[in-house]
């Protein structure tokens, strides 16, 4: 279980994630909506360490994350697939997957086998740079990099930003895959019909703030929701 | 009849080719120096993205010890290479940790003059220490040369050590980091230091890596170079520096092919300049060469142009 408790993150004088509390239970798909500039990227990065907050706890299990570095947090287990995919344009696709696993000590070949089951298409262009690579591809590869380091709990930041409907399904189809072999989900959308429709629990953010929590489907429902993120 | 005419002619081209040869492969020794010294300021700006001015000054620390374990001590020539080694990673890394880790987040201009307050702090530092008087380094292989062709043409056998020194350099070192998982996390953090972290790499473990393996090779440059201008002074790292950081931007900064190409470039104009034009010139003609390439290339003769993300 991910415990975010009270959490405040400035960049400087602004203010960007205001006292939030989220609770992501083990092997559900938790989503976290809102428009651009709310503050999701801002959790994301904290969660990983990539950002100190200014107060706030996050607990895993009961352990402080935020007492560890990026480093640490990767090792139990928090793995991110963040917003803009930041793959390695200039290595391989073979030598992303690879430092997907570099936290690993012990044998990943069920993994390689895993991510090439679910995204054949990579084992054909393992030689390719990654750089080379259509948007949808880079998606999946950042998708298969993260699954390499075998995530207790995946965090993914907006995967559907940039790509065509059609794949946009694809990658739902294949978070909710992965989502059945029991790896904790926490997806941060803009999209948000696709996400609430997939989430057994979601969070409506609004500037800084948690405006709305609920289950995926009370939230879709919700009058506000249809209004403000559905387009109803 | 036609072989007794012919005769003369051969020899005085080869006469002529074989003192060509001779400013060539001595301008591939030096360019072989400037080479190693240019890994260094690249694969530390490829990775931690700043100018390590103080470099060079590694460089000068790393002759003095050689001298003193070499002169002083009577070390053989392969224990004095290890210290230097020795003491210059160390340095290095204690130089990265001190002085730039701490600004990490800062402005590119405060680590650029924190570069330069390193380098003046070695310098003076070394005149407090060892006085500014030279020192004679006497070359890890002697004076002797290799002679060829009846005495026409004699190479030193620190030019052959020198270049044969860099070329193994340039293996192993592509090797490294294009075939192991600290060769594989530098380039991802050159990339990406964010993306790298998501992957569980330390970052900052990776740039004192980058740091300890470019100070390593400054200490061999050091003796390298000393054996060749056998003098060793304070300031003895500021030119060979500044003589690399131009390689390393003339190949194409944050590339190791690109620093042996430029930094060979380098050494074969300066010496050829030397040789055929003027020595006060060589400098100035080196320079010119550097920015002409740069005006019809940018990036350097193997920098690739790449979108950075902001
Ligand atoms: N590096 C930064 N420096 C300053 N402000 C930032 C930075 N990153 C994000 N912000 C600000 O923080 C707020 C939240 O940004 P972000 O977390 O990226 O939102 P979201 O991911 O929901 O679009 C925005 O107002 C944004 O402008
Ligand atoms: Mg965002």
């Amino acid at each position: 279980m991910l415990e975010i408790k009270d959490l405040s993150v400035s960049y400087g004088m602004i203010e960007a994630v205001k006292g939030v509390n989220i609770t992501i239970k083990d092997g559900e798909i938790c989503t976290l909506i809102g428009a651009n500039g709310a503050g999701k990227t801002t959790i994301m990065h904290t969660i990983s360490g990539l950002l100190t907050p200014k107060s706030g706890q996050i607990f895993l299990d009961g352990e402080d994350l935020l007492k560890m570095d990026s480093e640490e947090i990767v090792k139990r287990g928090v793995i991110q697939v963040p917003e803009g995919r930041r793959i390695f344009q200039k290595m391989s696709v073979y030598e992303n997957i690879l430092l997907g696993a570099y936290q690993r000590k012990d044998s990943y070949d069920d993994e390689f086998e895993y991510i090439y089951s679910l995204f054949p298409i990579l084992k054909e262009r393992t030689s390719q740079l990654a750089g080379t690579l259509s948007g949808g591809e880079q998606q999946m590869l950042a998708i298969a990099r993260a699954l390499m380091a075998k995530p207790k709990i995946m965090l993914l930041d907006e995967p559907s930003m940039g790509l065509a409907p059609l794949l946009v399904r694809n990658i739902f189809d294949i978070i909710k895959t992965i989502n059945s072999t029991g790896t904790t989900i926490f997806l941060v959308e803009q999209n948000a019909s696709m996400a609430l429709a997939i989430a057994n629990h979601a969070y409506v953010m609004e500037t800084g703030r948690i405006a709305l929590e609920g289950s995926g489907e009370e939230l879709s429902a919700s009058e506000k929701v249809q209004k403000l993120y559905l387009g109803g | 009849m036609a072989e007794a005419v012919k005769q003369p002619l051969p020899v005085l081209v080869i006469g002529g080719s074989m003192v060509f040869l001779s400013y060539l492969i001595t301008g591939i020794g030096l360019g072989s120096v400037y080479a190693i010294i240019a890994l260094g300021y690249s694969m530390v700006y490829g990775i931690a993205k700043m100018l390590n001015f103080a470099h060079g000054d590694v460089i000068m620390i790393g002759a003095y010890v050689a001298f003193f374990a070499l002169s002083r001590y009577n070390l053989p020539a392969v224990a004095a290479v290890l210290l230097a080694i020795a003491v210059c990673t160390t340095l290095g890394v204690l130089i990265e940790r001190l002085a730039y880790k701490p600004l990490r987040q800062a402005t590119s201009l405060s680590v650029l003059i924190t570069a330069i307050g390193v380098s003046y702090f070695l310098q003076n530092m070394a005149q407090l220490l060892w006085s500014s008087s030279p020192k004679i380094f006497s070359s890890i292989v002697g004076n002797r040369s290799l002679t060829l062709f009846d005495g026409k043409m004699s190479i030193a056998y620190i030019n052959i050590l020198t270049i044969i020194t860099c070329i193994v350099i340039m293996i192993v070192l592509t090797l490294f980091i294009n075939n192991t998982k600290i060769g594989r996390a530098m380039r991802a953090c050159s990339e990406d230091k964010d993306a790298a972290k998501l992957m569980g790499i330390n970052v900052n473990k990776t740039i004192s890596i980058t740091f300890a393996i470019g100070s390593g090779l400054a200490a061999i440059a050091s003796v390298l170079l000393c054996s060749t201008y056998p003098s060793v002074y304070p300031t003895l790292g500021s030119m060979p520096g500044i003589k690399a950081f131009t390689a390393a931007v003339f190949g194409g900064i944050g590339s190791i092919p690109g620093a042996f190409v430029g930094g060979l470039l380098l050494g074969i104009i300066e010496n050829l300049s030397k040789a055929y034009i003027s020595t006060q010139l060589s400098d100035a003609i080196v320079f010119a060469v550097l920015i002409i390439v740069l005006l019809i290339k940018p990036t350097g003769i193997l920098g690739k142009k790449v979108n950075e993300k902001v």
